[in-house]
């Protein structure tokens, strides 16, 4: 052998040792797949370098001597370099690879705000970041080598040792896994842990690696919430009760139900066992009281009283003065108050909170919640009795207001009723004021035709007046003339005379028709006086008989008593003169005249009847209207004339006829008027 | 107040007659005339105390209703003016008031037209009777 030979065999060892280094690259420093390259590149080195070794023995040394010097050269030289090459240079590189990889996770951690960390087999720190610091105050060599329970306030430590043990054991992670820590200065920390279990390659537990999360404030956050949660639960529930309290307020206005519902509720509310509501009435006295609990076997008591006796409420009057709710501790006090309540006598009341009761008026009562328990009073719950008093001020101020209204209401109720009845009866009133009205209106009526009626006649009669006036003077002077006329013949003509007598007698009659109608159409005005009515019939008819025929009548008087009369003599008298002249002139051929004079039920009776022609039933009627006399003689007016005269008299006419018999004509006449 | 020829009384009586109805006037007149009066007619009551002026009346028949002077005014002044006269009232209307009144001055009657003639005539004739 030669040397080249020597260097061949050189060059494979040393390749093998490059093959066997790469291999026992336990560091791995060098990533695989490039590992596997220079393998592989090595490899077919040696396999060369083999081949080469091989071949010096079997094949061509001619031809394979050049290749063999050059190829043995280089088959030294190449693994050679190749090997340090590869070792040194490639090591380096893959060292920096690692120191850069290294810097950079060294950073990440550093910079995180988590502490990251790592737990060996036993549980120790074997790798701190130095955010420890900031969360636990210790520095990451202090931390190094002691385990996580170190760290922990001891009740802690046995806590999550046990949770960790677990995990340990079964090579689980940690999740959220939250943790009291004291820190180096003694503050408690809150830390949240997630954590891994890593392995080797072969699979062997190494420890836990994981980051440490510092939740205090978070924590602090949290449970802050949670109480501000629980204190709106408790304000919530306060606010459901008082509005329970202030429906049972609004759906009565009976007091003593108000109270004893709303002492339930306050009892309910606050978890308390008696509760009481005392009110002043209006003269400032303790009044109204009820009470609401639970006695000493736990039966549910009610009671209103309403009168407190005056000795015992002194007390109860110096809490009046309170402005905000007071708690008070001693039951001696409050017994002395609550003998009156015999029931609950025997109570041990440790704790009563008395509350004001307020109304826009200022304090109208007080209300009390005493416990057999030790209570304290917070801020909360003073607030809230504060309200309570304040509602139940509003319902006492409702309920009286109601009660006032109430009585108002019945006094207007009954000025509604009396001015209804008021109301009815000026209806009533106006009705028959209304039916007088129309009477009024009906008799006024009357009245205007009455008075149109009198007028016309006045009109009439001013006319008649008038006009006879005017015909009494041409009468006068036919009267006058036919005097003279007979004068001038002086009995020589008889027949003339006898005409002229009739002239005369006409001139007469007209002018007496003239009276009666001007005595008529004036609407004459009584002249009365004293009248003898029998005298005065006697008087008119012997007066008559001078101046009429009365031979062929019998006259029969048949006066009684009678007493005087109030009339006016001249009517009477002309009244007379045409039933006489009248009853004559009905017996053209002789008859019988009666007038027959009594006293009728209180009125003067006078009664002339003749045996004359009559009058026949039509014609009745028509007897008193003026003209309708079918006699020659006379004025047509006489028995109107008698009617009017004798209604003038507030008496009657009366007639009764029968044809070929006779006729009576009854006058009544009252005494006076 | 006139001049009356009052010494010298005429035998024959004189009426004086005052209407304005002129045929009452003149037919009293012609039959006072017939019975041997003394007449003196008016239509008015100034003209009738004019025509009396001076004259000696036994008696005066004076129409109420007069134009001018009524009837009783008239015969007021005429019983002043004639103080032996003797009046005699006639009227158509029934007036009381006025009536009474002439009767008040001193008149002897009122007669109502239309009147009984016979009956004024009669009443004349007394009237004169008891004067003289």
């Amino acid at each position: 052998m030669n040397i080249i030979s020597l260097l061949d065999t050189l060059s494979v060892l040393m390749s093998l040792a490059a093959i066997l280094i790469i291999i026992m690259d336990r560091k791995s420093r060098f990533p695989k797949d490039v590992k596997y390259f220079f393998i592989f590149l090595i490899f077919i080195i040696v396999i060369y370098n083999l081949l080469n070794t091989l071949e010096w023995f079997i094949v061509n040394r001619e031809l394979s001597r050049e290749i063999d010097i050059y190829g043995d050269f280089l088959g030294i030289l190449i693994p050679t370099l190749w090997g340090f090459f590869f070792y040194i240079f490639l090591g380096e590189i893959s060292d920096r690879e690692i120191r850069e990889s290294r810097e950079k996770y060294r950073l990440l951690i550093e910079t995180s705000s988590d502490w990251v960390w790592e737990l060996d087999q036993n549980g120790s720190y074997s790798y701190s970041s130095p955010k420890v610091q900031s969360l636990l105050g210790y520095k990451p060599e202090e931390v190094m080598g002691k385990k996580p329970f170190h760290f922990m306030p001891p009740d802690e430590a046995e806590r999550v040792e046990a949770i960790i043990r677990v995990a340990m054991q079964s090579k689980k992670p940690l999740k959220g896994m939250v943790n009291l820590n004291r820190h180096k200065d003694g503050h408690l920390v809150v830390l949240e842990t997630g954590a891994e279990p890593f392995f080797d390659e072969q699979g062997e537990y190494l420890g836990y690696r994981g980051i440490n999360r510092d939740i205090t404030e978070s924590k602090r956050a949290h449970r802050e919430l949670r109480e501000s949660e629980l204190r709106y639960r408790v304000i919530a529930r306060e606010r459901a009760i008082l509005l329970e309290i202030a429906v049972a307020i609004s759906r009565s206005f009976n007091l003593n139900e108000i109270l004893h519902s709303v002492a339930e509720k306050i009892l309910e509310l606050t978890g308390t066992d008696i509760a009481s509501i005392i009110l002043l009435d209006e003269n400032r006295n303790l009044t109204m009281v009820s009470l609401v609990g639970l006695d000493r076997e736990s039966k549910i008591i009610k009671i209103a009283q309403k009168d407190l006796a005056e000795g015992r409420t002194s007390f109860l009057k110096k809490m009046l003065k309170i402005k905000k709710p007071k708690l008070l501790h001693s039951y001696k006090e409050l017994k002395t108050n609550f003998t009156l309540f015999e029931q609950i006598k025997s109570l041990k009341l440790k704790s009563t909170v008395f509350f004001p009761i307020k109304s826009h008026k200022g304090t109208v009562g007080i209300g009390t919640l005493s416990s057999k328990s030790y209570h304290e009073l917070n801020p909360n719950e003073s607030q809230m009795l504060e309200s309570v008093g304040n509602t139940i001020g509003i319902a006492v101020e409702n309920s009286r207001l109601y009660e006032t209204l109430k009585k108002v209401n019945v006094g207007l109720e009954k000025m509604v009723l009396d001015r209804t009845k008021e109301l009815d009866q000026a209806r009533l009133n106006a009705l028959s004021m209304a039916l007088d009205i129309k009477e009024a209106y009906k008799k006024l009526k009357k009245t205007q035709k009455k008075l149109l009626q009198s007028e016309r006649l006045a009109v009439i009669g001013r006319m008649a007046a008038m006009v006879s006036h005017e015909l009494k003077n041409p009468l006068a002077g036919m009267k006058i003339s036919t005097y003279y006329l007979k004068h001038l013949l002086k009995g020589k003509d008889r027949k003339v005379e006898t005409i002229l007598r009739n002239i005369n007698k006409e001139i007469d009659r007209s002018s007496n028709i003239i009276s009666d109608i001007l005595t008529l159409s004036r609407g004459f005005v009584l002249n009365k006086s004293t009248v003898d009515v029998n005298s005065l019939i006697e008087e008119v008819l012997s007066s008559i008989k001078k101046k009429m025929n009365f031979f062929d009548i019998t006259i029969k008087l048949r006066l009684s008593k009678l007493p005087k009369v109030r009339a006016d003599k001249d009517k009477l008298t002309q009244v007379f003169i045409n039933l006489i002249v009248n009853a004559r002139e009905a017996m053209a051929g002789g008859g019988h005249l009666t007038i027959h004079t009594m006293m009728k039920n209180n009125k003067v009776e006078i009664a002339v009847t003749d045996t004359g022609v009559g009058i026949s039933p039509d014609k009745m009627k028509k007897v008193f209207e003026p003209f309708f006399s079918d006699k020659v003689k006379g004025t047509g007016l006489g028995l109107t004339l008698v009617n009017e005269i004798i209604r003038k008299h507030k008496g009657h006419v009366k007639v009764k006829s029968k044809v070929g018999q006779g006729t009576t004509f009854l006058i009544q006449l009252p005494l006076n008027d | 107040m006139g001049k009356s020829k009052k010494n010298k009384i005429p035998m024959k009586k004189t009426v004086l007659v005052i209407d304005d109805e002129q045929v009452t006037c003149e037919m009293l007149g012609a039959i006072l005339k017939e019975i041997n009066f003394n007449v003196i007619t008016a239509g008015k009551g100034k003209e009738g105390i004019k025509k009396a002026k001076g004259e000696y009346l036994d008696v005066a028949i004076i129409d109420v209703k007069l134009p001018g002077i009524n009837g009783v005014e008239t015969y007021k002044i005429l019983q002043k003016a004639h103080p032996e006269m003797k009046g005699i009232m006639i009227t158509a209307f029934y007036e009381k008031k006025i009536i009474k009144k002439a009767l008040d001055y001193g008149a002897i009657t009122c007669l109502y037209k239309p009147f009984d003639v016979d009956e004024l005539i009669s009443l004349i004739k007394e009237i004169v009777s008891e004067k003289r």
